[in-house]
């Protein structure tokens, strides 16, 4: 189960954003790095078949005939009057008939027990604090068992505990299903932490891919973010990122 | 057991939605009969035999219950049920809270289409008795088309498609005052008389079943896109990541919505607000779930037209206050009330 994109191309009316793109996911955890306005939400919304880039090719290679595919946006949850079970639920809307059956009722409840907030099933979404909101989306993304998961910014609002239990889920699901999963993240040293494979985007364009230890390096904080930093390789060959200052002349005076 | 918890929970949330559902639809029924009897002066007893036994009643009863009071309960019944899932219809594709037939302009466009025919008698010659009734629907569906052209722009948010309705509106109102202005007195009256809105007029058995048909052919196709329209809360992204085409899915519910609210607006003229408080009530007591919330927004639109009506015969000036007056009178608070306690739905 991989993802395979060749020379994608995509612009908002004038402005390029994605410039050629060439990127292969693999099954396990694939990190997707970048500064902000490096192109990666829009990179994941061609995956997900959100939008339709302008030219290229992004090829799925699964068991069937029909890749299964589960994206969570960064938009916020803005549903109200539904339980999180049935919010869950939604996220197989495509299937449902008109009669719920029990079977679809445990699907929906399964990935809230994995995820810790099955207590939470009975209440509305709406009452939630950010946190549980974001946990509840990235519920949904696994209700229907997909093959590909897509997760842009998952960790979104979520305190540190939540965050380790969403890498380790993502871990759990993909060594036991085999499934790949692309995750965009800000979290330089979680990234590293728990992705297989990452790839970095800068301007529209992959700047590397690899192995955490060879993508996340002190010249390409220096390029891609604009950062100096001191990057260690722990004993597992796991990078760790201490920033130490921006180089960009707005920050001169700062560290 | 696994999933014993979770079919509990959604067992516990639909027992409730049922029985919503039931008290709704039990409290429709009485307002219905309610509606065809009050005021009788041969008794509601009489006019409910008139109607179960014909044979049996006598004839001026017959004829006040077969020609004037069941038609018109009818005609009350179908259209806050068309104005009730047109409105709770048009929230959801266009995702703003406030979408209604009456705050879009639809309304006034009927208005002004029904003012050409009254005062000009444009499109009596091609459709005889309801040329009133076919100017009212297209110039609606003008507007219902010119609001799905905007929102079917990438660049559209809710706030825009509500804007360009609320223009809409206050377009089609001056033109309406315009045609009043310069026609003569007669003309203005019958005009004004059709923007108040009835259920009670000349409503005859085609036009029940021309209503009828109209929305059980939109109510089927919204139903068999049920998951998906409930889904659209989710927002385009998540939904189009889904494999469902939103744009088709938004542009065919819009045609839906705009056929129906067309036929019901140029039959019955501006009974406002219905179409915007019938699917709030409903949410509140159904949620968003629209297995649930269709038929309750159905139901609640056409209590609230029967109640409108049966208000309308039971106050001392009945001859004289016509329906849209006690709807808009209903619906203005609670208006108030979306804006100033539900700022975050709104937005």
């Amino acid at each position: 189960m991989t993802i395979a994109v060749s020379s994608l191309h995509f612009s908002y009316g004038s402005a390029e954003i994605l410039k050629g793109l060439d990127a292969e996911f693999l099954p396990g955890i694939n990190g997707i790095l970048g500064p902000n306005g490096a192109g990666k939400s829009t990179f994941a919304k061609c995956m997900a078949g959100v939008l339709r880039p302008a030219s290229g090719n992004i090829q799925f290679e699964c068991e069937g005939d029909v890749p299964s595919v589960s994206y969570l946006s960064q938009d916020p949850v803005q549903i109200r009057n539904l339980s999180v079970l049935e919010y869950v639920l939604l996220g197989r809307a495509d299937e449902l008939g008109l009669r719920v059956t029990g079977e679809d009722i445990d699907s929906a409840y399964r990935p809230l027990e994995k995820l810790g907030i099955a207590d939470l099933a009975g209440k509305d979404i709406w009452g939630l604090s950010g946190g549980q909101r974001q946990m509840a989306a990235i519920a949904q993304c696994l209700v229907s068992e997909p093959e590909f998961v897509i997760l842009d910014e998952p960790t979104n609002n979520l305190d540190l505990r939540r965050e380790l239990d969403i890498f380790q889920i993502m871990r759990a699901e993909c060594d036991s299903r085999g499934i790949t999963c692309v995750m965009i993240l800000h979290d330089l040293n979680f990234a590293s932490r728990f992705s297989d494979r990452i790839t970095v985007l800068h301007q529209g364009e992959v700047y590397s891919s690899g192995t955490p230890a060879e993508t996340v390096t002190e010249d390409m904080l220096r390029t891609v973010y604009g950062v100096e930093s001191e990057v260690t390789i722990n004993s597992k060959g796991i990078p760790n990122v201490e920033p130490i200052r921006s180089v960009s002349p707005f920050s001169n005076n700062i560290g | 057991m696994e999933g014993t918890a979770g079919r509990d929970i959604y067992r516990q949330l639909n027992r409730k939605r049922v029985l919503f559902l039931l008290i709704a639809i039990v409290a429709v029924t009485v307002l219905f009969f309610a509606n065809m009897v009050i005021n009788l002066s041969a008794g509601p007893a009489a006019g409910i035999r008139a109607v179960i036994d014909p044979d049996s009643a006598p004839r001026s009863v017959y004829n006040i219950m077969h020609y004037y009071r069941l038609p018109e309960s009818c005609f009350g019944l179908l259209a806050g049920m068309a104005l009730g899932i047109a409105g709770v219809q048009m929230q959801t594709v266009l995702n703003n809270p406030l979408s209604e037939p009456y705050t879009l302009g639809i309304s006034a466009a009927a208005s002004f289409g029904a003012a050409l025919s009254i005062a000009y008698g444009i499109g009596a010659g091609l459709f005889g008795s309801y040329s009133t009734i076919v100017l009212a629907f297209l110039f609606s569906m003008l507007v219902c088309m010119i609001i799905s052209a905007v929102a079917s722009r990438r660049s559209s948010g809710p706030t825009t498609t509500l804007l360009i309705g609320v223009a809409m509106l206050f377009l089609f109102q001056a033109m309406v005052s315009l045609v009043q202005s310069l026609t003569n007195k007669d003309a203005a009256n019958s005009i004004m008389f059709w923007m108040f809105g009835s259920i009670g007029r000349d409503s005859s058995y085609t036009d029940i079943g021309i209503l009828g048909g109209v929305l059980a052919v939109c109510t089927l196709f919204f139903i068999l896109n049920i998951w998906k329209l409930t889904s659209l809360k989710l927002g385009d992204a998540k939904v189009s990541s889904m494999g469902i085409n939103v744009r088709g899915l938004r542009r065919n519910v819009i045609l839906g919505v705009s056929v129906l609210t067309a036929t019901a607006v140029s039959f019955t003229g501006t009974i406002g607000f219905v179409g915007l408080v019938g699917p709030h009530v409903a949410r509140m007591m159904v949620g968003e779930d629209q297995r649930f919330l269709l038929p309750m927004s159905a139901l609640c639109g056409a209590g609230m037209v029967l109640t409108a009506s049966i208000i309308c015969k039971t106050l001392p000036f009945t001859s004289v206050l016509p329906i849209g007056v006690v709807t808009s009178m209903i619906g203005v608070p609670f208006f108030l009330y979306l804006i100033i306690r539900k700022r975050s739905v709104i937005g």
